[in-house]
């Protein structure tokens, strides 16, 4: 059986709680859709019970809106219907299918790895990744671990490290003093992000933060055991046991790309309305550019007043969300300047150096002079089961390439489920 | 001898031709819009196999594999020799195998006939309740890609040059590209879909293929695993229709194939189809429906007007040749196709008749 409604959200995050509640409230029906097993997305997933406070008065909505909320559901087709949307998901054994007038995506952003010598090494984790281990309950029992790589997101993954008993070494920046310093007037334009990082600086205090290093080698034999650092002048080499290494997010726009949608890798594009450039497609949050939990509220919002066709911008409501997400995007944008990556990174990857880890393809086996399609097709890098999610903005990143061409299933899947209900 | 000769198109086709031209002695450039092997050649599913449809087309594919056979490849390649499974679903199906078994023996090629009970030893993934089958022990795969390429580069190493441009119209005794006009003394025509493009008179359709590539799952699947029923419907060309058709990769993956139709360039998906497709593979190897599928692609066979392919000079056009429409076996017939290009151009010798594969008005 198919159910039909109103408005479908892909993603439970944030953006995408904030879009099912407004479309809710307008009176819609409406799905909302995620892959992990409770709502929050990135930032809010929490151990049962704890659930962060900022994220209660949403939670709180969602659960007395009309919303119907499906976990560990991963879509892995949509379909053109002339006029609504067909989304295909697999849902532990069960295929399920649902129609839908209006689509909102807010698929998120997943971490972007960067490749050095060792970064494969058990120990080496992503720092998203590791916090959420840690959020699940990983214990570090006084073990020596080192933050690295670029962006806000190291503070808090360091905070996290120092609560589940890990003793933080340093947090590398890659990022140098005089651009972390353009962090200031952004805390000072707003208060609230003032107020967490001392927060934050007062349970890391005495971790050394180190702007302008970044880590060049991570050695060990079957686990991490010492990682060599640099500034560009001076290395070190410093032993531990683990390395959460964070640089940056990369928009989960696969969908939106495959639908159709107008945009790069970057983000893709939307107009005031949130509304991409397929008719009845909305997007909002870090898939149209990485901007932080408060654009995602207000977009999510828009979206969800815009799928339910009652968005007005000239509104109260309308006047406040617009201006908060002006602000948001405008605070992302300057992250992005103060956090851009550094040249330097692009040169650590030797020959053996491993890119894609599903193919095990290694940096050597890759010609610089290769497209995208080239390097893929003759090395199988993007053809394991993450479909260059990893890889790909890696290949981005060290070539120029373009991200790679998006076919179903969207999320591996398994035969049976592929196969639709006999016509 | 030594004489200069153009080829249009890098499609595995192509490159076989090149490869073969210049390591007799010609002086050869490929010209490639894209990228080489980027047509037809990357999406295919790099079966080696021999087909009985008719006379020549067995003695055709037959030579393509034995010449195969004979080449050294790199690992790059993916080359495995599993052999084809041709699965029979009934009684009448194993009537066709024992033919068939008939047909490959009388050529000198290994095959058996499989009782039910030793076609279950050899894949015990199959479906309980089948009725045998045969298996032709010579047949192979390869990853089309890595086999294109590792023509290319040899042709490259024997002094042949690669030109990264469209040809956009063929001249007397030339082609014409964006810098200018390129003459030689023979210009070979292996554009595959693009052929029709540069020689209208040659229809070249496409005939659009499903591929889904599974995760890794080693040792479920032994062979090749075709139906015997695959002749009956590869055949229908009008039709649409669906096969069961399951190649091991080296990696360990499952290549899950086959449908044909004629839909025109869209390459997007057609869900029913790939629904018919899937649901056909299952009923062959239940296992399958827990297996993952990475990804699905859509690719397009580049169909003649003819059941053969079309290979040699092209009547009334002195210095083309052309070496197009070779359907649904082109990897397959690649190096044959070669051969008997040599044959044209050089006077080496042709194992199989080439007026078979001369284009309608000359041997009508
Ligand atoms: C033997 C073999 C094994 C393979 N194994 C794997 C594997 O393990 N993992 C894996 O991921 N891949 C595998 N592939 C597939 C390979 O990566 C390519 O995907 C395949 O060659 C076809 O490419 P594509 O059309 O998917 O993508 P591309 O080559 O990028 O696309 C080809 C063209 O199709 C167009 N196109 C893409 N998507 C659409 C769409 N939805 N609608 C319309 N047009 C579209 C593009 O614009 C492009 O011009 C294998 C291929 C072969 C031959
Ligand atoms: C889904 C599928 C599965 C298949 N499975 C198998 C199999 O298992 N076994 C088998 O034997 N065969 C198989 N095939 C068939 C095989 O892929 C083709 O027969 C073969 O690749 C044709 O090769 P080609 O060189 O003629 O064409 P292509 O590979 O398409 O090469 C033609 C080349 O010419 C270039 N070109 C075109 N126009 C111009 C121009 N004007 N100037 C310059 N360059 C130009 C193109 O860019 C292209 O690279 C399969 C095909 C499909 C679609």
């Amino acid at each position: 059986m198919v159910e039909h409604v109103d408005v479908a959200v892909v993603g439970g995050g944030p953006a995408g709680i904030s879009a099912a509640v407004a479309s809710a409230a307008a009176g819609k029906r409406v799905c909302l859709l995620d892959e992990g097993s409770r709502p929050g997305g990135q930032i809010w997933r929490h151990r049962l019970g704890q659930v962060p406070d900022e994220a209660q008065s949403l939670l709180t909505k969602l659960d007395a809106a009309a919303v119907k909320v499906l976990f560990r559901a991963s879509v892995f087709d949509v379909e053109d219907r002339q006029g609504s949307w067909r989304l295909t998901l697999s849902q532990g054994e069960r295929r399920v299918a649902i129609t839908a007038e209006k689509l909102v995506l807010a698929c998120g952003a997943r971490e972007r790895f960067l490749p050095f010598p060792g970064w494969t090494l058990p120990g080496v984790m992503g720092a998203g990744g590791g916090q959420a281990f840690l959020k699940e309950g990983l214990e570090l029992h006084g073990e020596r671990v080192l933050v690295a790589g670029t962006g806000p997101l190291l503070l808090p993954v360091a905070a996290s490290v120092g609560k589940a008993g890990g003793r933080v070494l340093a947090i590398l920046e890659q990022t140098p003093w005089r651009r972390v310093l353009g962090m200031l007037p952004v805390l000072l334009a707003h208060p609230s992000k003032a107020l967490q990082a001392a927060q934050l600086g007062r349970s890391l205090f005495g971790v050394p933060y180190r702007p302008g290093w970044w880590v060049q080698e991570a050695y060990g034999k079957d686990f991490l055991e010492a990682v060599r650092l640099t500034d560009g002048q001076r290395e070190e080499v410093l032993e531990c046991r683990w390395l959460f290494c964070g640089f940056g997010l990369v928009p989960n726009g696969e969908l939106g790309v495959a639908l159709g949608c107008a945009g790069t890798h970057a983000g893709l594009q939307v107009n005031k309305a949130q509304e991409s450039s397929v008719n009845g497609i909305f997007a909002a949050g870090e898939l149209c550019g990485v901007a932080g939990v408060d654009a995602a509220l207000a977009e999510g919002a828009i979206a969800g007043l815009a799928a339910a066709g009652v968005w007005d911008a000239a509104s109260v409501e309308g006047h406040r969300l617009v201006k908060a997400r002006a602000r948001a995007r405008s605070t992302g944008r300057q992250l992005e300047r103060i956090f851009a990556l550094r040249p330097e990174l692009r040169g650590l990857p030797r020959p053996e150096t491993i890119i894609c880890r599903c193919e095990d393809v290694p940096y050597g086996a890759i010609d610089p002079s290769w497209g995208s399609r080239e390097t893929k097709l003759c090395t199988r890098a993007g053809m394991g089961p993450c479909q260059g999610r990893v890889c790909g903005p890696i290949l981005i990143y060290q070539f120029g390439h373009t991200p790679d061409t998006v076919r179903i299933p969207y999320k591996t899947t398994p035969v049976g489920q592929l196969i639709a209900e006999e016509p | 001898m030594n004489q200069r000769i153009l080829v249009v198109g890098a499609g595995i086709v192509g490159v076989a031709i090149a490869d073969r031209l210049q390591a007799s002695g010609c002086s050869v450039t490929i010209f490639e819009a894209d990228l080489p092997g980027g047509g037809a050649t990357a999406a295919a599913m790099g079966h080696l196999v021999v087909l009985d449809d008719s006379p020549m087309q067995m003695a055709f594919t037959a030579r393509g594999v034995a010449l195969w056979r004979q080449e050294n490849l790199p690992k790059g390649c993916e080359r495995e020799v599993c052999g084809t499974l041709w699965v029979a679903a009934d009684e009448e199906e194993v009537e066709e195998a024992r033919r068939k078994a008939e047909r490959y023996s009388g050529l000198g090629l290994a095959c058996e006939v499989l009782t039910a009970g030793q076609l279950w030893e050899a894949e015990p993934a199959l479906r309980p309740g089948l009725a045998g089958g045969l298996r032709v022990a010579g047949d192979q795969v390869l990853y089309p890609m890595g086999a294109a390429r590792f023509l290319l580069k040899r042709a490259l190493e024997r002094g042949a040059t690669l030109c990264r441009e469209k040809v956009q119209a063929l001249v007397p005794g030339g082609v014409r590209t964006e810098p200018g006009l390129v003459q030689a003394d023979a210009v070979i025509l292996a554009a595959g879909l693009g052929t029709t493009t540069l020689l209208p008179e040659l229809p070249i359709q496409p005939r659009k293929g499903h591929l889904a590539i599974t995760g890794r799952v080693p040792g479920l699947v032994h062979h090749q695993l075709v139906e015997l029923g695959y002749l009956k419907s590869a055949h229908g060309r009008a039709t649409t229709s669906v096969a069961f058709n399951v190649q091991p990769r080296a990696t360990g993956q499952l290549l899950i194939g086959s449908s044909r139709e004629f839909a025109g360039l869209d390459g997007s998906p057609n869900r029913e189809l790939l629904g018919r497709m899937l649901r056909k593979a299952v009923s062959f190897l239940p296992t399958l429906e827990r297996v993952p599928v990475l990804r699905v692609w859509t690719g397009f066979r580049p169909c003649g007007p003819g059941n053969l392919p079309v290979i040699g000079p092209w009547p009334g056009r002195p210095g083309l040749f052309v070496a197009a429409g070779h359907e649904g076996l082109g990897i397959t017939t690649a190096l044959v196709t070669a051969e008997l290009m040599a044959h044209h151009l050089l006077g080496t010798p042709a194992f199989l008749d080439p007026a078979s594969f001369l284009p309608e008005p000359a041997h009508g």
